[in-house]
């Protein structure tokens, strides 16, 4: 496979640097930006198979640069990553249209596989994500409470996507699963990618509120 | 200011006057006129500065409320973080303890900044996340290895919740010690039915079978702590194959707040 030609969207440059030289020929980073309106310029400059995107930025919100960039560059596909794991960010990243999400702590052989992973149009969560989105689909909706909005299709998760999720938020990889599952690799990652679809199509009003109430650290 | 002086003095002299010449017939309204009116005189005289003050006492009041804020702040960050730098200068020769410095003082300062939680605050385990929390702590400043914790919801303590946060800090401290695994993750997840938290490693594993009977860590601490409050604990681990304790307990009428996704 060929190596992702990548974007590295963070506002500390020293954090750009030591993703770079760690990741060193996994990836071909072609571009840094430590800001929004640089980042979107950058991207659109270079079209990236993945942007390396910083969930905070100094003017705002790391989402800015996915809406801005999605509707002209839609091959463009964009790993969210953050220090701080704050719910909320996460989420209005990856409702952006992020295909995953990783901590800035992920060891570098980690991150080179999420980024071939994302490359290749698989989502990644990390195993707080994971379980950060058990706990927004947990609350099964009263019944006969169904708002008229209250989509089953995308309201709700599969047994098995609660399985998959509960292992990854165990920190299995997707090999573990699959086996502990007996179910091929590519079923997980089909499950996984349906659980971002839902994640980022729900209108769920709980998704929202859950994402504003907590405040994981 | 004239006006203001002018207005005062109407009132005043209005009201000083009704009360001197108080007659029988309206002898009861006349002093209370005058009363009201003099009451009104000092108002105007002397409202303004009494405003002033107030605001003044105000504006004062939140300035200290900052000062004394940013003191508190610089305290606990004396406390913890700039301690702990100090401590990672001086050890920068042992990789290991400096990120072991590093990640504690991470979740010290986080817990701090996002639950409010002050450090070395007693962490009282009234919560299931609450309790994983301190698992997770204790085991990596006692044995230097990393444990991710995910709790999904979260229910309030009990007798039964005690023994299932008990028996997983066993199996936490088991994997810690034995399994040589750098990792230990720790998931706990309520359920309307029942609680589970499981505990996993990648390390080397075991043969559950194999366990000498004298040894009462899995045995006593894990197994039977469990069946004593109705809940059942599965091992499953080979060697070379890492080690995973599952551990559910049902939920005896607790009250969940998995429900309302409120925070833990």
């Amino acid at each position: 496979m060929n190596v992702p030609r990548v974007v590295l969207v963070d506002d500390h440059g020293l954090f750009r640097s030591g993703v770079r030289a760690e990741l060193g020929r996994q990836v071909e980073v072609v571009g840094e930006a430590e800001d929004v309106q640089p980042a979107i310029a950058v991207i659109e400059a270079t079209t990236p198979d993945v942007v390396l995107l910083d969930v905070h930025l100094p003017s705002g919100g790391g989402q800015a640069v996915v809406q801005a960039v999605r509707a002209g560059h839609p091959q463009v596909r964009f790993l969210a990553l953050s220090a701080s794991d704050a719910p909320e960010d996460v989420i209005a990243v990856i409702r952006a249209g992020a295909r995953g999400y990783v901590t800035k702590t992920i060891a570098t052989a980690d991150l080179a596989d999420a980024i071939r992973r994302v490359a290749a149009g698989d989502a990644v969560f990390s195993h707080r994500l994971a379980g950060f989105v058990l706990d927004a689909f947990a609350a099964a909706p009263a019944p006969g409470a169904a708002r008229p909005s209250f989509d089953p299709e995308l309201d709700q998760l599969t047994g098995r996507e609660r399985e998959v999720l509960r292992l990854i938020a165990q920190g299995c990889t997707y090999k573990e699963i699959a086996r502990e599952l007996y179910i091929s690799v590519k079923t997980v990652e089909s499950h996984v990618s349906s659980v971002l679809r839902k994640l980022q199509l729900s209108t769920r009003h709980q998704l929202t509120r859950w994402a504003a109430e907590r405040r994981l650290a | 200011m004239a006006l203001r002086l002018a207005v005062a003095g109407v009132l005043f002299a209005g009201g000083a006057g009704l009360l001197v010449s108080a007659r029988a017939g309206l002898a009861l309204l006349r002093p209370l006129g005058g009363a009201v009116l003099v009451v009104a005189a000092v108002v105007v005289l002397l409202g303004p500065w009494w405003l002033r003050i107030a605001r003044d006492l105000v504006l004062e009041r939140r300035a200290r409320v900052r000062a004394e804020e940013r003191a508190d702040i610089a305290a606990r960050i004396h406390d913890s973080v700039l301690q702990t730098l100090a401590l990672i200068q001086r050890r920068a020769g042992d990789p290991h303890t400096v990120v072991q410095l590093a990640r504690m003082q991470e979740r010290e300062l986080r817990s701090w900044l996002f639950e409010g939680k002050a450090p070395h605050e007693a962490d009282a385990d009234v919560t299931l996340a609450a309790g994983v929390r301190r698992i997770q702590q204790d085991v990596e400043a006692r044995y230097g290895v990393a444990v991710e914790a995910v709790t999904v919801g979260d229910c309030e303590a009990g007798e039964s919740l005690d023994a299932l946060l008990a028996a997983a800090r066993e199996a936490a401290v088991n994997a810690a010690k034995w399994s040589g695994a750098e990792v230990i993750s720790l998931f706990a997840e309520v359920e309307p039915g029942e609680v589970s938290v499981v505990v996993r490693d990648r390390g080397r594993g075991f043969d559950p079978e194999a366990v000498p009977a004298d040894r009462k860590g899995l045995a006593e601490s894990v197994r039977g702590r469990m069946a004593r409050r109705g809940g059942t604990a599965a091992v499953c681990s080979a060697p070379g194959e890492g080690a995973k304790v599952t551990l559910s307990m049902p939920r005896a009428g607790t009250s969940s707040r998995a429900d309302t996704a409120s925070r833990a």
